[in-house]
């Protein structure tokens, strides 16, 4: 397909970003790879330390992306099938633990899960005993639970709409001809699935193969290390930036490796399908009969609902109380207070040196600036990720090409925030001076780092479109680009979407970028809470990230809105 | 025709990059007409939470400007780690005057690349010779504060009194430490039971091993962990309680003041070799030294200054100075960290 040639140069001003705030910086860490030529990567990747770091790292990310796996497809099947009560509202919260800085996240699990955490407290209270009854954390199952708490949500989210958009004929017809369900499943739902499932497990390998401080804190102790606990080590304590840039873009080469092969399957599984049809319409999900008698498969949904309830809204509710108390003095429990909050929202008063407990009224400019860039990285970041999707998708051109430059559209998923980090040390002194700081700077960094989550979700939509309905309405002598906008774009919506939703998202909670390109006194949400906890605030930072969270669910809702009025 | 709008987007992304070198060219000539003017600037790079709202920055800044009449852009240059690597990488063309932050484990390196420049200032006579951590006067200190064990004495009753009873067995995973790879208290801890146990390091970690929680990547989520109350004790500062009496009015979290003594941390500042406003930066360094700008360390980076002129808040009764500083030289860190630090996964990591 082609695309009009508005389109190209409307991907032409995000293309201008992803090659400053990505490759360039990326090209400048690389430049010390090369400087110390292939000694260097021998010395770095010979040592046995870094090998052992290397097959745990590889090792926990698998093992976690199996447990995210068991956690989400069972949500993506409901949220493709079934209509329920509050379907939006789980479609919506399901994003949410992605906003949060990742140290807050850590946190609300600690707060939850932890020894001293709300579960154990309320079970020790239950079951009358002195010692915290679970004792999850500080151990490997604990980096697992983590990481399947906050990367389960990727997975059902990208794979709803493949669920979604199961062919109604085939299916009816298999049915029709006695397929028993296994076969049914075999033969017709699970290649449809496949494409999504291995989009998002991959995204999710990606996310766990980065970790660190979920790693360090959760799980207990340096036996648990991780590659980017060393990359961070080397580029930021022992300053040996070669040895960092080598062990870096190692772990990135990894990555890229990974993301090939999870191309390449998708494309397979994808030319498995046959794409035409109608999808199958959502059905409600019934709890029990009209003869009282449970339904088992809407009892067994409930359950699981219940459950990943439970794990993903327990450490997030776990912020939103702990930012509601304040502790008193010897022996007596906390109180219930919105001092925080009025405190990180009046006005400030008198002299700059009056900003009283930190926590100082700063936080509406902190919110005004978070939701611009969002809104920013959004703008930059959809169309980007859309159009390039598009691009890559279409059929005609060299193949042989085609895959490599994807992989090259899909690198920011593989450069850890250390390494992008280093990078922009690098540029920013070769930047002019009055372009080294500021929003414009740090939209474009957002959009870059989380523009791969929309040709992720947009191209595993794509698959799910018939050729055969682009040739009918060529041969009808439709335009180009009102092909685009009447046949592909209605079919990739649920995809822009959701794509559009983790933008959002990640661009509200970035951190790594921001810290170097804010301006003198520029500040953001996520920037404020780190901040905050640096200056011994907790439970201020508690607040303003129950503020993160609110905004992010108004916005999920809204968007969410916005897709079910479009056609 | 697609090959061909790639082209033409290609052409486009290398003219706006020639633009934006010139821009750069123009920007730096319009620098010096600045100058020319009259109007004095001044750029200073210091880690984050120096630049924060609730950290020194915001306050001493406009302190500054208003008796010295000197523009001041204030650049948050990372975490410290971040803005040690800064400094070194642009040392040839330096983008700052002065770097806010260099502390005694960092020292020796920065002071090996070249890129600071040495400056005494006035004030340096009324710091202490103890604080005086380089005699070379590259980096001169500004603020101070001991590395110490922190106990939540709700959940604790019979606190140690010293490295050796953090080993007792009733403190099984009660103590909460960072990781000395990436924090930089982890770190300082490290090298306190170096300076307290030598070459028999490891063998004291061994013991150390079961009173061990767990080992945070940094300071922030450790210390959030400890006030959660999932463990009674771990490792700070002995400038940490006075936060929770100004602000939470309680007294039940103590520092400790071990019997062998505590490890010192040392902040410093520092001129870049090289840069444009040299006498701009000096005299903020002349500044932070004196009384107004001293009196704002402890409450917003939690720290004693050095000057002993400056009035420290009544919450600082509850941050003890212990009677034995503990250090160790630095060129004996350069020389051994990334050695003592694998001793220490050795130990830790297995």
């Amino acid at each position: 397909m082609k695309l009009s040639p508005t389109g190209g140069l409307g991907a032409a001003a995000p293309l201008v970003f992803l090659l400053l705030f990505f490759y360039l910086p990326l090209g400048l860490v690389l430049g010390e790879v090369v400087r110390g030529g292939g000694s260097l990567i021998l010395e770095v990747l010979s040592q046995p330390y870094y090998q052992k770091i290397l097959r745990f790292t590889l090792f926990q990310a698998g093992v976690s992306t199996i447990f995210a796996l068991m956690l989400g497809l069972p949500g993506g099947y409901l949220l493709g099938r079934f209509r329920f009560p509050g379907r939006n509202v789980v479609k919506s919260l399901s994003t949410l633990p992605f906003v949060l800085p990742s140290i807050l996240v850590v946190l609300g699990f600690v707060l939850f899960f932890g020894n001293n955490g709300a579960l154990n407290r309320f079970l020790a209270a239950t079951f009358r005993t002195s010692e915290p009854p679970l004792k999850i954390l500080y151990s490997f199952k604990a980096i697992i639970l983590a990481h399947g708490f906050y990367n389960f949500p990727i997975i059902m989210r990208l794979t709803s709409p493949a669920w979604m958009n199961l062919p109604a004929n085939q299916i009816n017809a298999a049915r029709s001809l006695g397929a028993p369900p296994f076969r049914l499943f075999r033969t017709v739902t699970l290649p449809h699935l496949i494409p999504a499932l291995l989009a998002s497990a991959s995204l999710v390998f990606l996310f766990c193969f980065m970790s660190f401080a979920i790693i360090l804190v959760l799980g207990g102790g340096p036996q648990f290390s991780t590659l980017e606990v060393e990359v961070y080590r080397l580029a930021k304590f022992t300053l040996d930036l070669p040895a960092a840039a080598v062990l870096g873009l190692t772990g990135t080469v990894i990555t890229l490796a990974f993301l090939y092969l999870n191309i390449t399957l998708e494309k397979r599984g994808s030319a498995l399908l046959n794409r035409t049809g109608a999808a199958l319409p959502l059905r409600d999900l019934i709890l029990r009969e009209r003869g009282r008698k449970l339904r088992p498969r809407g009892v067994v949904l409930g359950a699981y609902l219940l459950v990943t309830g439970i794990i993903l809204l327990g450490p997030l509710l776990a912020v939103v109380i702990n930012s509601l108390q304040i502790k008193t003095g010897w022996g007596a429990g906390p109180e219930w207070s919105l001092k925080w909050y009025v405190q990180l929202f009046q006005n400030r008063s008198g002299t700059p040196g009056a900003a009283g407990a930190p926590g100082g009224p700063v936080s509406l400019e902190a919110l005004k600036n978070s939701l611009t860039f969002a809104l920013g990285a959004v703008a930059l970041g959809v169309p980007l990720g859309t159009i390039l999707a598009l691009w890559t998708h279409r059929k005609e051109g060299p193949s042989r090409l085609r895959r490599p430059v994807e992989l090259l559209f899909m690198l920011p998923l593989g450069v850890s925030p250390v390494i992008l980090g280093l990078g922009y040390l690098k540029l920013l002194p070769r930047l002019p001076e009055s372009f080294r700081h500021g929003g414009l700077l740090i939209t474009g960094a957002h959009a870059v780092i989380a523009y791969p989550f929309v040709i992720r979700s947009v191209s595993a939509s794509l698959h799910r479109v018939s050729p055969g309905l682009r040739r009918a309405a060529a041969s009808l002598g439709a335009s180009p680009g009102r092909i685009l906008f009447t046949v592909d774009l209605p079919l990739i919506k649920a995809g822009i979407f959701s794509g559009a939703a983790f933008v959002f998202a990640l661009s509200l909670g970035e951190i790594n970028a921001t810290i170097l390109l804010a301006r003198s006194g520029q500040t953001t949400l996520p920037l404020a809470i780190y901040r905050l906890i640096g200056a011994y605030n907790f439970h201020g930072a508690c607040a303003l990230g129950t503020v993160l969270l609110l905004l992010c669910g108004a916005a999920f809702i809204i968007i969410d809105k916005f897709e079910e009025a479009l056609p | 025709m697609k090959s061909t709008r790639f082209r033409k987007m290609a052409v486009a992304l290398s003219l706006l990059l020639i633009l934006s070198s010139c821009s750069r060219q123009s920007g730096e000539t319009s620098g010096r007409e600045d100058r020319a003017e009259g109007s004095r600037s001044l750029t200073i790079y210091a880690y984050d939470s120096f630049v924060s709202e609730w950290g020194p920055g915001p306050q001493v800044v406009p302190l500054f400007e208003a008796a010295t009449g000197i523009k001041v852009n204030l650049i948050s240059a990372g975490d410290s780690g971040q803005m040690v690597s800064r400094i070194i990488m642009e040392k040839d063309n330096p983008q700052a005057d002065l770097a806010i932050g260099i502390d005694n484990n960092q020292l020796y390196h920065v002071k090996a690349s070249g890129a600071l420049e040495s400056y005494r200032s006035p004030g340096a006579s009324s710091i202490p010779p103890e604080l005086i951590f380089d005699d070379d006067f590259m980096v001169t200190p500004y603020d101070y504060g001991y590395f110490a064990v922190n106990v939540d004495t709700e959940a604790l009753e019979a606190p140690p009194r010293s490295l050796e009873e953090l080993t007792r067995p009733e403190l099984r995973k009660s103590l909460i430490l960072m990781d000395p790879r990436t924090s930089g208290p982890g770190l300082g801890f490290l090298f306190w039971t170096v300076a307290v146990y030598g070459t028999e390091y490891q063998e004291y970690w061994k013991r150390l091993k079961p009173s061990v929680l767990t080992v945070t990547d940094g300071w922030d989520s450790a210390y959030a962990l400890y006030t959660s109350g999932e463990a009674p004790l771990v490792l700070s500062y002995t400038t940490s309680p006075p936060y929770h009496v100004e602000y939470e009015e309680t007294t039940r979290y103590q520092a400790l003041i071990f019997e062998k003594g505590n490890y010192r941390h040392i902040e410093g500042m520092g001129l870049l070799k090289g840069a444009k406003n040299l006498d701009e930066a000096k005299e903020f360094i002349d500044f932070m030294l004196t009384t107004p700008s001293q009196e704002v360390l402890p409450l917003t980076n939690f720290m004693y200054p050095v000057n002993p002129e400056a009035v420290r808040p009544a919450s600082f009764e509850y941050a003890p100075e212990p009677a034995r500083a503990l250090d160790l030289a630095p060129d004996f860190i350069q020389a051994n960290r990334e050695t003592l630090i694998q001793g220490w996964l050795e130990v830790m990591g297995s």
